[in-house]
């Protein structure tokens, strides 16, 4: 029985502690918005936040997580009203929308108090999240938007 | 004033030869006041009272517009897009318009650019459904006119649509297409629209501006649904058993298990 909270809420799962905490979050947990890509940390889409950091969790794992705390996409704002998803909302950044949930958690830390990035900055630091659709430019905007409009 | 529009400047939207093939394929299919499909009938969102006007168009007693999108959405803005059509002919205020995607039906939903399959392929989807759509918001249009002015007690021809309202200007009066639903009688048979029901492409408020998606605020939030998401009960997840190594065959298999079951 592994013990760690989701979205500020206290969960136990008990199964394989080499489940990655991918599935645990959709199969285990119903949180349907974090994706599977790759499997193999390569694309970024199952990008979640690990203690407040930027992770792929499907190369986490549930033993790794114990007594823990994991937000989703789910758990980024009751609303949508997380700056970077109202600017993605004002930048109309999706397509498919398939990598977004992925893209915005791992943008989330470039959010940081006073952090003012630079275009190139931003650019690496999003360097893993690949979006098959071509947002790319949309992301870029946005999130300079959020940072400008946080 | 109500019905007419100017036939000159149709001749200025150039209908294409096989735009006007995908019209004429499409004016095949009946459009039927009572809808021919079942899907609002199994559709649990429509819950309010009101009138479907053909198999596109639902209008609440609240004022909703419930409209169907007939295509696959992936990002590339149809179920915003083609809804949008419908809205714009019609003469609704999109900040009322509620979109369901259509069910399996291509006799309703079919795209006739795609011999009348429902489908999405082939960047068909906005410019066979374009003119359809027209005709098809035209043609609810039509209808609320007419119930209005039995409504109203005005002549049909001194009416005119603007945004969800029927308005009859030389008396001021108006009402809503919410109350048109509720208060107004429908034949069994509504006309369907022709080119000289539509809208002039001046007179368009919608088309040809950029309108915000409607897919867009679930993809910001983790949930909207794919494929991958879906859980039904009793689900099985079938998986490819492959080999280690490139170049391998398969020595044998035990399909005995497999072959009790039906297909």
């Amino acid at each position: 029985m592994t013990s760690f909270s989701v979205n500020s809420r206290q969960v136990n799962v008990d199964t394989d502690p080499d489940m990655p905490v991918l599935w645990v979050l959709r199969d285990f947990l119903n949180l349907k918005g974090t994706k599977f890509g790759c499997g193999i940390a390569q694309c970024g889409a199952c990008t979640v936040h690990l203690d407040g950091e930027p992770v792929r969790s499907c190369q986490l794992f549930l033993q790794d997580i114990e007594g823990k705390s994991i937000t989703t996409i789910e758990g980024l704002s009751p609303d949508g009203s997380h700056p970077l998803q109202r600017a993605w909302v004002e930048e109309q950044v999706p397509q498919c929308g398939y990598c977004q949930s992925g893209q915005i958690m791992q943008a989330a830390s470039l959010l940081q108090e006073g952090a003012k990035p630079t275009r190139a900055e931003i650019i690496r630091h999003m360097d893993g999240n690949i979006c098959r659709c071509g947002t790319y430019p949309r992301i870029l905007k946005a999130i300079e938007r959020a940072i400008e409009e946080a | 004033m109500a019905e007419k529009h100017s036939e000159k400047a149709l001749e200025s939207v150039r209908l294409s030869r096989r735009s006007l093939l995908i019209t004429s394929a499409w004016l095949g299919l009946a459009i039927t006041l009572g809808g021919k499909s079942a899907a609002y009938a199994s559709s649990a969102s429509l819950v309010s009272a009101g009138k479907q006007l053909n198999a596109w168009v639902h209008v609440a007693d609240d004022d909703t517009i419930t409209l169907f999108s007939p295509a696959s959405e992936m990002g590339q803005g149809v179920k915003t897009s083609i809804p949008l059509i419908i809205a714009e002919e019609m003469d609704a205020d999109w900040s009322k318009v509620h979109i369901l995607h259509a069910p399996s039906d291509p006799k309703s939903f079919g795209n006739p650019g795609l011999g009348g399959e429902q489908a999405t392929g082939a960047s068909l989807a906005t410019r066979a459904y374009f003119q359809p759509m027209r005709l098809i918001g035209a043609q609810a249009r039509i209808a609320i006119l007419a119930a209005a002015a039995e409504l109203l007690k005005a002549p049909l021809t001194e009416l005119i649509t603007a945004s969800s309202v029927v308005v009859h200007p030389s008396s001021g009066r108006s009402i809503s297409f919410g109350e048109v639903a509720r208060l107004g009688s429908f034949p069994e048979q509504i006309r369907s629209a022709v080119e000289s029901d539509l809208k002039d492409p001046s007179q368009w408020r919608y088309l040809g501006k950029s309108t915000p998606r409607v897919d867009i605020p679930a993809k910001v939030t983790g949930s909207a649904e794919f494929g991958i998401d879906v859980q039904l009960p009793h689900m099985l997840y079938g998986v490819i058993a492959r080999p280690q190594v490139q170049g391998e065959t398969v020595l044998s298999y035990d399909d005995g298990e497999a072959r009790l079951h039906k297909g």
